[in-house]
């Protein structure tokens, strides 16, 4: 324990790991129980401002705030999670093995690879949703889909940053196969650049995820995601304004957070 | 008369580059040469004479444009120059020695261990460096541990390519000797690649001089130097000061 | 004298604990001497050469005694004075030819950058001419088409003949050239240090050569220094050294070159 406090002695990394760890915190808890009902509407409260018994106000239905942002951000951390792992699985696919074999299929795949990569994510996102439909498991397949390229990019080129050692040809000396050196003898050797671009691709992921909702097409009512508070609370940003506030809060720190995470992480190596 | 381990003949390598407008370059230019079992060969050149392609034309790692490459072994081995770029920072020194085990035996866990202990000593290490990193290790060390993994399979040709050019002298002198006492106790036959004359003078049975892709002249140390035949070797030994 | 170094020594302070990477080291160096430091990785030569020429950082390091070029401390000297000294009177090459100059810019223009810099009165007519004839100097085929290539035109020998011309353009007194040769083949490493020694004689320029290759160091230097560990081994004339090896280091490093006996 002390050796990993010496280790992670920088002040990024701490800052980062411990606002990322109260949020996660709080959204274990929200699984269990959350303060109110998160749907459970309340012709009294409307508009209630923060007070003790609601610490971030009411909305528009009466709803408790700080239930549905403790809600909200399990989901958009849910979709983010879910999204960087299909964007990391299928980037880690595709790019070592453009990055390792080089050639024709190199040629093929980062081509196909470009023409995703020269759309905005958002953009790419939306013309998949507008083919599968709206719903939250397919903003996820989506938001993933759109992921992968700037992954593949990454990974890419670390692998053949790697390939040029002489490890590699001596693992194939060993009588490695391709396979093998590609994802035992290579992949540890790029995931320190792997785990910052995962973080710095989570964040992208909360505010993609934060963007569709607020166009209406992540999560649908009356489940609660942080950007779909975010565009509900704007038609009443000067009545209510804490009904925008507090989740907006809640998207900057879960940036903030992952950003200094990748930042430390990045020092550290 | 035993047979040679590696036959090349009229061996031709080019590389291209460029994607539209492809240039070829011919990088060696019909090398015909033979490495007998248990003899160290001497590989002497420049930069860009196409030492390193030799030894990847007989790794089979580069294509043969045309001759041919008999090699009447299996799996040779290889050294690199570079003992930073070599062994996988990744991995444990054990980790990485047992991986010719994993992939050609079905030994265990406990037994592969065994076996890089004993070769550890070998190489003049001793178990004490199974669980530390590469990056831990000087580059003597490493070299050392580059050996010994190259041993596990029991090659019976080794290729050096410039094996101590990138370490201190004194070290540099430590690991040839291990080379030659592994060398006469196991006879392994080493092609030795160098620019080096001088290390190779003591080290090497026989020199073969290349340059721009072709071997220009080849002979046994002591008379090759004497009296080279060749104008060009005849600079390389006076740039060495020999 | 042109340079004295007097019980100089450097201590890192960048970890936990502080670490000695030269200590007590004392020499000195003639007006046109080639003074050969010799010694393996971790010796502190290059940190020593690096010192002299005023270009290790100022932070996070102590450094002792005393370096006096021309009678000034450089260790102590302010910046704008040492500015004046580097690149003028100081002037350094090193081992990577590859990466030493500029990619993107004219090697006649990286050639006349010291002169530029120290020399502000000169035209650009005679800035030319001073740059192509030190170009001619280092025997350097065509000068005038080199002075308007770029450094990926030109192999790897020719850039460190490029390098030398950059250095000497401003008529320096010192030269530091550290491991300047390692890169290069034989017979490219045989021409420069011939071109070197030729340098020394036309422009009587002090030369400190630092190598960890013992027979080049023996074919160029007139006096030898050797390094172990920070510390300063032995030192003499280059004959000496290598014939009557008093420490015990020098003899096991003479030892340890390959010998040759036909």
């Amino acid at each position: 324990m002390k050796k990993w406090f010496k280790k992670h002695q920088n002040f990024n990394f701490i800052t980062g790991a411990a606002i990322t760890g109260i949020l996660l915190f709080t959204v274990f808890v929200s699984i269990f129980a959350t303060p109110y009902d998160t749907t459970a509407m309340s012709v009294a409260d409307k508009f209630a401002k923060p007070s003790f018994t609601h610490w971030m106000g009411c909305d528009n239905y009466g709803r408790d705030i700080l239930s549905r942002v403790m809600e909200g951000m399990g989901n958009t951390f849910l979709i983010a999670v879910l999204t960087v792992l299909i964007g990391t699985v299928f980037g880690v696919i595709v790019g070592s093995l453009c990055g390792y074999f080089g050639g024709l299929l190199d040629d093929i795949l980062m081509r196909i690879n470009d023409v995703l990569f020269s759309f905005p994510s958002i953009l790419l996102a939306l013309v998949i949703i507008s083919l599968l439909g709206t719903g939250r498991l397919n903003v996820t397949l989506a938001l993933g889909i759109a992921f992968i390229p700037s992954f593949a990019r990454i990974v890419r080129s670390e692998v053949k940053k790697q390939c040029s050692l002489d490890y590699v040809k001596s693992a194939a000396l060993m009588g490695a196969g391709h396979i093998r050196i590609i994802f035992v003898h290579i992949l540890p050797n790029i995931m320190p650049v792997l785990l910052s671009s995962v973080m710095i691709g989570f964040n992208n992921a909360v505010l993609a995820e934060a963007g569709l909702s607020y166009l209406g097409i992540g999560v649908q009512p009356p489940a609660a995601s942080l950007g779909r508070m975010l565009s509900e609370a704007q038609s009443y940003l000067f009545t209510a304004p804490w009904y925008a506030i507090f989740p907006g809060i809640v998207i900057v720190l879960t940036v903030l957070g992952f950003a200094l995470l990748a930042e430390g992480t990045t020092e550290e190596n | 008369m035993s047979e040679n381990l590696v036959s090349l003949r009229d061996v031709e390598v080019s590389f291209t580059s460029g994607s539209f407008k492809k240039t070829e370059k011919k990088v060696l230019k019909g090398v015909s040469f033979d490495i007998k079992p248990g003899e160290i060969l001497g590989l002497a050149g420049e930069s860009g004479s196409g030492k390193s392609t030799i030894a990847k034309a007989i790794l089979k790692m580069v294509d043969i444009k045309a001759g041919s490459m008999e090699r009447n072994t299996n799996h040779p081995q290889m050294i690199f120059q570079d003992p930073y770029g070599s062994l996988n920072p990744a991995y444990s020194i054990s980790w990485i020695m047992q991986e010719p085990l994993r992939m050609s035996t079905k030994l265990s866990a406990a037994q592969r261990r065994e076996k890089v202990a004993l070769m550890l000593n070998e190489v003049g290490l001793d178990e004490s460096y199974m669980e530390r990193k590469p990056g831990e290790l000087s580059g003597g060390q490493r070299q050392r541990i580059c050996i010994g993994t190259a041993l596990m399979r029991e090659p019976k040709l080794l290729i050096a390519d410039e094996p101590v050019s990138a370490l201190d002298v004194t070290v540099a002198s430590q690991v040839l000797a291990l080379l030659k006492r592994l060398h006469e106790e196991k006879h392994i036959a080493i092609l030795f690649i160098s620019h080096d004359l001088r290390t190779m003078y003591n080290f090497c049975d026989r020199i073969m001089i290349l340059r721009d892709g072709r071997i220009i002249e080849e002979g046994v140390p002591k008379e090759m130097y004497k009296n080279p035949k060749e104008e060009y070797t005849r600079l390389l030994l006076k740039s060495a000061g020999i | 004298m042109l340079l004295s170094v007097e019980d100089f020594g450097i201590e890192f302070h960048d970890h936990d604990k502080p670490e000695r990477v030269v200590e007590g080291v004392s020499f000195t160096l003639d007006k046109g001497e080639i003074l050969g430091i010799v010694g393996e990785s971790g010796s502190g030569k290059s940190m020593t050469a690096l010192a002299i020429a005023g270009l290790l950082p100022r932070k996070k390091l102590k450094k002792e005694g005393r370096i006096l070029f021309e009678g000034e401390d450089v260790l102590t000297m302010e910046r704008h004075k040492l500015r004046t000294l580097q690149g003028d009177e100081i002037c350094m090459i090193f081992q990577e030819p590859m990466t030493a100059l500029n990619p993107t810019m004219k090697i006649g223009t990286q050639v006349e950058e010291a002169l530029r810099i120290h020399h502000t009165q000169m035209n650009d007519a005679a800035r030319k001419e001073r740059a192509i004839k030190w170009l001619e100097n280092v025997e350097l085929d065509d000068p005038e088409r080199v002075y308007e290539s770029y450094p990926h035109q030109l192999s790897g020998g020719m850039r460190q003949r490029v390098m030398i011309a950059a250095a000497m353009v401003g008529g320096p007194q010192l030269l530091i050239a550290d491991e300047a040769t390692t890169a290069l083949d034989v017979t490219v490493q045989a021409q420069i240090i011939k071109l070197l020694q030729k340098i020394n004689k036309e422009s009587a320029v002090a030369i400190l050569f630092i190598s960890h290759d013992l027979s080049l160091i023996r074919q160029i230097s007139h006096n030898v220094l050797v390094m172990q560990n920070g510390h300063l081994v032995e030192k003499g004339a280059v004959d000496d050294i290598f014939d009557h090896p008093k420490q015990e280091y020098t003899k096991k490093l003479i030892s340890a070159i390959p010998k040759v006996e036909l």
